[in-house]
């Protein structure tokens, strides 16, 4: 099965069976890491499903593609055959929490060994005037050492000896101070107090004898006491980071769903190929049952796309620009000061607090719209998309909405029902919250309607100038250096969209977008 | 044209508190509490926000481990079940108060509430709170970025340059798995800052971090600006200082906001007024008594009998103190304006879990503040540090001092007789956990899987390396700056340092398996089961063959 998942960064599900190193597959380890599970990592796409880089879905795919497949293993293993202990389902007796409490107390009574077998010292500053050490220096170890190091080391004591390094490059004989502080048998660690500050010190955990020699048994790393005050003014440096200048890239959308991209069905050359770029830009999932219980506020929680403006969109978000003047200042609980026939709103709340439910919600007639020429993507959320193409608001109450204004005219695409894979409207998996009745009649008025929308998926993808593409039975129109972004209503379950370049009526290149949409549960 | 900017920053951590051993685990409560108290409120805030096209800047930083929480299905499973839980409290209050009105009423707020919260989480939001952050970060007034992977506390762990890798790198790429991007930001856990850690820093990808202002203040060359501008390590990451007056105005126990009257009283919990009859569901084996989130009293001035908590006067409280909030940021940026030679910015980050869970009115003071900045006057504006750098991308170079936000902006608090038993386990066993990685001649992002058991010292089989992945997870997860400082603060030590021993004791278990090669894979399942966290995580980040490179 090859998957590419739509969730970040980019993730492809390798066969199980191609776990034999191929030539392609070590070169894909050289360059991604591979998952617990053997997936593999694409790293190098930008992440999202809006961001992949078209042709990281291409690599990947083509990646895949080229992996041989070795036989299947034999069913006995060998005694040092690694795959012997190859994860099993998960066993729910072993996680029992009875079973977890009982196997996490026994690791707790018998913990193994915590120590270690080898001299070691860290130092750390814990203040400008405080340092604090804490070594290891197993008893064998040390006996050990005392009988190599000859009879003038029997008695020796063990010592701390502390270089203060500041600024130099330490060699063992250049330190600019250093005292000893001798060390218990037993002790572990020391709180050591300084009479300054700003200095660099290391130590070295040791030996002393009692004629004064000192045998070194381990040695820290760096520790700076930091200045407990304000450093002298000297001349400044600036530096200019101009890579701090570009923006901040957007997160990802939540994947909530999945899209399988198909192998390429035509298309010798792949670098030659007719339909570039072409990626599934978004999803955009539009949960009309809470929809129609909670009111146009519920959508704003769908995923926001960043789309070429339409004229709609571009009058909807100069509106929030003009309401947002208008809008009471700061305070949650005063009624916004709108004149009921704003131009350019869509609707307003009003409060956003359950407390001040009193607030009537406001739902302005749409305006008549002008047609604008846009010149920069327009950031908007999902539901005022959905919202902005579907509806007319007719009432001030957030649960009465008019019939859909011009289906035809509003969806991209024809129907769904048009794909010839779309499974009919399954409304069982419709939820409704307890409590909330009126929302049943709602959506039975929905329902006789006609509405089946329920998720948008949005396609963008390049052909050469003067081709044509046909989605579905539709020919799309392409802008004239061959760009496209259509979008098509699917529904809820498995939906194939094919893609196909057109030349002549010939098909020269196709790619099908599987598309799988769940509702959550 | 404001004359200065405000960096407001909230930093969200909890430490890693899933107890699948127990049915019901009282740290656990922890996390709970925060989504109701501090985590939906503030989404549910900006969501507002958003909704009326309010222009805003705000920094929230996102532990990993507190992520890796709201991912978790048994703890989401766990929320749900507590949420209903405290609905069910809440009816039942209902009918209890039925004779005091004023007790009433509150029940019934209380009630509407909870059902609220249930209804945003299990409906809303799905139970996928990273989602939602993940959405509102995409109107762009949002900005999010990482911690350390388990919070560790970095300068304790220093000597082993690997340890504190691993800690950032996999952060960075655990935040990147979810939200599809990779931070820019990082909040180095308690502010706690050591000298070359900025390197580790910019091999993650990470542009700026915030240091406590005495990192500023006492840094090797004199910053011009203050803490009121970014600056430079000489390698090019940014610093941002932290303003201690506005600090002061909010944290101060005597005279910060938090502490007025009219605000809900922390302490005055049912859950430790009422008979344990009425308590059964909310007890921790069947006599531990715990917060419930249900309190009726307001704080009161001192000496007085505690008097009925308001959320209407609590709210023109917040009101209150966020225009007082408003009023002196624009009093400090006229000041400042008349030092400074170009706009200053002031940073203020509080932990998130103050806004809502300790100070109950917290995201409410937080969104007033954020609309009045926007609305009500021209002076100040908040601003996230991404964009301020965006503006002014060239500033002074300094080489910070080491320094923490703890007391006197030492490490003393977390480094002290109290908890400095761990350290000498901790650094011995990333010590081991590095030697295991080098030896087994694992890098980051390459998975040697070349099927040469045998040979440890030419690559690891899966099963190593999932050996591997686990004891990163258990060294990780030890590392925790939680635990020293719970040790220090004395509130649940025996918990705290429970939990170091227990992970060292699940690594050191690991590690005898890995070196006999004696694999028990239902220990090792059952330990991977116990601690859930980073799924794919890269213990190649643990090589040492980084520094020998």
């Amino acid at each position: 099965m090859d998957t590419i998942t739509a969730k970040a960064p980019l993730r492809v599900q390798v066969p199980a069976q191609a776990d034999k190193v191929t030539s392609m597959r070590r070169r894909l380890r050289a360059r991604y890491p591979i998952l617990q599970d053997g997936a593999i990592l694409f790293t190098g796409a930008r992440p999202g499903i809006s961001r992949f880089a078209p042709s990281m879905i291409q690599q990947a795919v083509k990646a895949v593609r080229n992996l041989s497949v070795p036989p299947a293993r034999p069913s006995s293993v060998s005694a040092h055959n690694p795959d012997k202990h190859a994860p099993s389902e998960p066993d729910r007796r072993i996680f029992a929490p009875a079973r977890l409490r009982k196997f996490a107390a026994a690791l707790q009574e018998h913990p193994p060994r915590t120590g270690c077998d080898y001299a070691g010292i860290s130092l750390l500053e814990i203040a400008p005037k405080k340092l604090y050490a804490h070594w290891s220096l197993p008893d064998s170890l040390l006996a050990g050492l005392r009988m190599r190091l000859g009879e003038a080391y029997r008695n020796a004591q063990q010592t701390l000896r502390f270089y203060e390094v500041t600024n130099i490059l330490f060699d063992g004989t250049n330190a600019l101070h250093t005292f000893d502080l001798d060390i218990h048998p037993g002790e572990e660690s020391r709180y050591i107090d300084l009479w300054s500050t700003d200095k660099t010190y290391l130590v070295e955990l040791g030996l002393r004898s009692a004629d004064g020699r000192f045998h070194a048994l381990a040695r820290s790393g760096h520790a700076h006491a930091p200045r407990d005050s304000a450093a002298a003014d000297s001349q400044p440096q600036f530096l200019n980071v101009e890579a701090n200048r570009l923006p901040l890239p957007q997160p990802a959308t939540p994947a909530r769903f999945r899209i399988r991209v198909h192998p390429l069905l035509v298309g010798e050359n792949e670098y030659d190929w007719p339909l570039r770029d072409m990626q599934a830009e978004h999803l955009v999932r539009t949960a009309y049952s809470a929809f129609f219980m909670e009111g146009p506020r519920a959508l704003r929680h769908l995923p926001p796309v960043v789309m070429r403006p339409r004229p709609i969109l571009l009058a909807e978000y100069k509106g929030r620009e003009e309401r947002r003047r208008r809008q009471a200042k700061s305070s949650m609980c005063q009624p916004a000061q709108i004149p009921r026939n704003a131009p350019n709103l869509f609707f307003a709340r009003l409060d956003i607090d359950p407390e001040c439910s009193s607030h009537p919600r406001k739902l302005a007639h749409p305006p008549a719209l002008r047609r604008s020429q846009p010149h920069r993507p327009v950031m908007v959320s999902g539901d005022q998309r959905v919202i902005s193409s579907i509806f007319h608001f007719t009432s001030k109450s957030r649960a009465q909405f008019a019939l859909p204004a011009s289906p035809s005219r509003c969806l991209a695409l024809p129907a769904p029902r048009t794909f010839p894979a779309l499974p009919a409207p399954d409304r069982s998996r419709t939820t409704l919250s307890p409590g909330r009745s009126r929302s049943r009649n709602i959506l039975e008025t929905i329902a006789a309607a006609g509405l089946e929308l329920e998720a948008e998926l949005i396609l963008r993808g390049r052909v050469k100038p003067g081709k044509k593409v046909r989605i579905g039975d539709q020919v799309i129109e392409t802008e004239p250096d061959g760009s496209f972004c259509v979008s098509c209503v699917v529904i809820d379950g498995e939906l194939r969209v094919p893609v196909e370049v057109v030349e002549a009526e010939m098909v020269v290149a196709r790619q099908d977008f599987d598309v799988s949409i769940n509702l959550p549960n | 044209m404001p004359q200065g900017f405000l960096a407001l920053i909230l930093h969200a951590h909890l430490p890693y508190v899933r107890h699948p051993e127990h049915e019901r685990f009282l740290e656990e409560r922890w996390f709970f509490e925060a989504i109701t108290e501090t985590y939906i409120p503030i989404l549910r805030m900006l969501e507002r926000l958003e909704d009326d096209a309010v222009r805003y800047g705000l920094l929230i930083s996102l532990s990993p481990t507190l992520l890796t929480m709201f991912e978790d299905g048994l703890l989401q499973e766990r929320y749900a079940a507590y949420l209903r839980s405290l609905v069910r409290l809440a009816d039942s209050e209902i009918e209890r108060t039925a004779a005091e009105p004023r007790f009433n009423a509150l029940a019934r707020w209380y009630a509407d509430m909870f059902r609220d919260t249930l209804y945003w989480y299990e409906h809303r939001y799905q139970r996928c709170l990273v989602a939602a952050f993940q959405r509102i970060a995409a109107y762009g007034n949002l900005e999010l970025m990482t911690s350390a992977a388990t919070h560790g506390f970095l300068p304790i762990i220093k000597d082993n340059p690997a340890a504190v890798r691993a800690q950032i790198h996999t952060a960075t790429e655990y935040h990147q798995e979810l939200f599809g991007v990779p931070p820019r930001g990082l909040w180095v856990p308690e502010c706690a800052y050591y000298p070359g850690l900025e390197h580790e820093l910019k091999h993650a990808g990470i542009r700026y971090f915030i240091v406590d202002s005495s990192g500023l203040d006492h840094a090797e060359q004199r910053p011009r600006l203050g803490v009121y501008a970014p600056c430079y390590t000489p390698n090019g990451v940014a610093i941002f200082a932290r303003d201690k007056e506005t600090s002061y105005q909010v944290w101060a126990a005597e005279v910060g906001y938090p502490g007025h009257g009219d605000y809900r009283e922390f302490y005055r919990d049912i859950g430790f007024d009422l008979d344990e009859d009425r308590l059964s569901e909310f007890l921790i084996n069947g006599n531990i008594r715990t917060n419930t989130g249900i309190k009726y009293f307001r704080i009161t001035r001192d000496g007085e009998r505690k008097d009925i908590y308001d959320p209407n006067l609590a709210r023109e409280r917040a009101a209150e103190h966020a225009a007082n909030f408003m009023f002196n940021r624009e009093k400090q940026v006229e000041f400042l304006c008349r030092e400074l030679e170009q706009p200053p910015l002031i940073v203020s980050p509080y932990d998130a879990e103050l806004f809502g869970h300790w100070w109950f009115e917290g995201p409410l003071f937080l969104e007033y503040v954020l609309r009045k900045i926007c609305y009500d006057q021209q002076t100040v504006k908040t601003i996230t540090p991404s964009a301020f750098l965006r503006q002014h991308p060239e500033q002074q170079v300094v080489q910070p001092a080491g320094s923490s936000w703890g007391k006197d902006s030492t490490y003393e608090y977390w480094v002290n007789p109290a908890n400095d038993a761990i350290l000498r386990d901790l650094h011995h066993a990333a010590h081991r956990l590095t030697e295991l990685v080098t030896r087994a001649d694992i890098r980051p992002g390459l998975c040697n899987l070349t099927g040469k058991s045998e040979n440890a010292g030419a690559g690891s089989t899966p099963i190593e390396y999932r050996i591997l992945q686990q004891m990163a997870r258990e060294v990780m997860l030890a590392q925790a700056s939680d635990w020293p400082f719970i040790m220090r603060t004395g509130t649940s030590p025996e918990y705290a340092a429970g939990r170091v021993k227990a992970h060292l004791a699940r690594f050191y278990t690991l590690e005898a398996m890995l070196v006999s090669g004696d694999y028990d894979m239902e220990a090792l399942q059952t330990i991977e089961y116990l601690d859930r966290i980073f799924p794919n995580i890269d213990p190649g980040w643990y090589t040492s063959a980084l520094e020998e490179g």
